[in-house]
């Protein structure tokens, strides 16, 4: 029975120390294409990456790969690889790179000294990319835009994959989406209350809840138009064959599937948009925010997703938030909703 | 002390740890914004039989409430009418496809429902207001002893939530004492 006794505490020793064992997650770089138009600025294709790995490693504790250090890109680089890198190729151009993360983008020069950066962050052997923008200052300010977007991408390259560009205030309005209903909502809305939001009757207004624990996965990827976390997409997986040989009716079919994959795949941010709008301007609800809660079936973790609905920007996401309890993980949540990324104020 | 002792309080620890999670679950929270003045004009949801539905709306009544004939006009329950679980399985689960465009396009097509979906609920909202001359929704869900009724007001001059209150229902009430202690929170009086 001691022995038995001695098992245990070791068991649960180890299992406690092992969360809290050192691991560096790693991250190579692709270039950053100049899409100002100026070859002029074509320096910063190398410099933009090798400084935000150099922040990468030296304040966040990755192990980075440069894109020098990347064979398929260095060879390819005279041949106009670097401005056709799509996200369909994204598994194939890493197949042979042994890191966690690869990272690209695209940057234009603005007036006003200003650069416009898109970034892309790719897990690998997933099928889905996060890509967000930041807007900053050249020259002296460079410094300050390169560890913005570093810290960015330490955060989204972690296991809670969280992105932040905006704190939500008490006293706005909100309006919750949720895959939970009668008592345990009224418990998530009293956390929001008591912490000075209002909150809008969205979803609310109904005695039950439509969206199952399932269902509620279909929200998990997101997309504003600042930033968006999505499935990698490929026109070419849809097969629309038409020719001489096809009927008039088989083309009407053929091209209204087309017009669905525009609509709801291709153009889905401009769809969105369009609803948003009718939303804005219907006059009966005029929420601040949109929050996505998906909460999993022991109700033990949660997601949250955030748009802001007056400008459709995506500006919070965070997985795995834990609680004990829905009213735990919903005090984690707006903990999470009203600080900036972890290491800042 | 023996390792049989300790054992022994780690599963006292355990189960007293379960204990208090189930509790914490059923425990009764409530939160106001606002009170609502007995004389306010309302509509009253519920889900349950008339017999029972009457018996909620004669204690709004009685205590003054001008309640409006929102969904107290129908001979059928929601449930008689068509079941929402069903409905939703058909409208909505469509087969998972190993294609990402087309599991996006599915992803999509379901979120913009739901977006359309809450905005014409606020439409309708907004017709209850203006047309039937509503000022709050009021929500209900009465449960037996040992589970958790529950009540949520809706300003419909704001669309917002005013008042909510989970109420760990006793051994000894009934539809009546239940509507009354809501409706004593509801009007802090």
């Amino acid at each position: 029975m001691k022995y038995l006794f001695i098992n245990i505490v070791f068991s649960a020793a180890v299992v406690l120390l092992s969360g809290t064992a050192a691991y560096s997650e790693s991250a190579a770089f692709g270039f950053f294409v100049n899409e100002s138009g100026n070859e002029s600025f074509n320096y910063l294709e190398k410099i933009l990456p090798n400084s935000f790995a150099g922040t990468l490693k030296n304040r966040h504790n990755f192990d980075i790969i440069k894109p020098a250090q990347i064979p398929s890109l260095t060879f390819e680089e005279d041949n106009n690889f670097k401005t056709e890198l799509r996200e369909r190729d994204l598994k194939n151009v890493t197949d042979n790179v042994s890191a966690d993360y690869f990272i690209y983008g695209t940057f234009k020069s603005l007036d006003n000294n200003r650069i416009l950066l898109k970034v892309n962050v790719y897990k690998k052997g997933t099928s889905s990319v996060f890509y967000f923008e930041e807007i900053g200052y050249l020259e002296t300010e460079i410094f300050k835009l390169v560890d913005n977007i570093a810290l960015q991408i330490s955060s989204i390259a972690s296991e809670s994959a969280i992105y932040k560009n905006e704190k939500i205030t008490p006293k706005s309005k909100l309006s919750i989406l949720t895959n939970i209903d009668g008592p345990d909502l009224n418990s998530l809305y009293y956390e929001f209350m008591k912490g000075g939001y209002r909150l809008s009757a969205t979803q609310g207004n109904s005695l039950y809840g439509l969206i199952d624990d399932e269902q509620i996965n279909r929200f998990y990827h997101i997309s504003g138009v600042n930033a968006s976390f999505h499935r990698i997409h490929d026109p070419k997986e849809i097969e629309l064959m038409y020719g001489t040989w096809s009927g008039a009716d088989y083309y009407k079919s053929i091209t209204e599937q087309k017009n669905s994959y525009d609509k709801y795949a291709f153009n889905y941010i401009k769809t969105k948009n369009d609803v948003l709008q009718k939303f804005r301007e219907s006059g009966t609800d005029n929420s601040d925010y949109l929050i996505i809660i998906g909460f999993d079936c022991g109700r033990s973790t949660a997601w949250v997703r955030c748009i802001n609905i007056k400008n459709n920007k995506l500006i919070i996401t965070e997985s795995g938030i834990k609680g004990s309890s829905v009213p735990e993980i919903t005090k984690n949540i707006i903990s999470s909703l009203t600080t900036g990324l972890p290491g800042t104020k | 002390m023996t390792s049989v002792s300790h054992l022994k309080k780690i599963v006292i620890f355990i189960l007293t740890s379960i204990f208090i999670v189930s509790c914490s679950s059923k425990k009764g929270l409530i939160h106001s914004s606002a009170k609502l003045s007995p004389n306010s004009k309302i509509a009253v949801i519920i889900d349950s039989e008339n017999n029972i539905k009457n018996a909620v709306l004669i204690t709004f009544l009685k205590q003054g409430f001008r309640v409006k004939a929102v969904n107290a006009s129908d001979l059928y329950t929601m449930k008689d009418v068509y079941d929402i679980s069903d409905l939703k399985k058909l409208s909505y689960n469509m087969s998972d496809d190993t294609v990402s465009t087309v599991q996006k396009t599915y992803d999509n097509v379901y979120k913009l429902h739901v977006y359309n979906f809450e905005l014409n609920k606020a439409e309708t909202l907004k017709q209850i207001r203006t047309e039937w001359d509503v000022e709050y929704i009021v929500l209900i869900d009465l449960k037996n002893w040992e589970k958790v009724s529950w009540a949520r007001v809706i300003n419909l001059r704001t669309f917002e939530i005013d008042f909510i209150e989970n109420y760990p229902t006793a051994y000894n009430d009934n539809v009546q004492t239940i509507t009354e202690h809501f409706i004593q929170n509801i009007t802090g009086k």
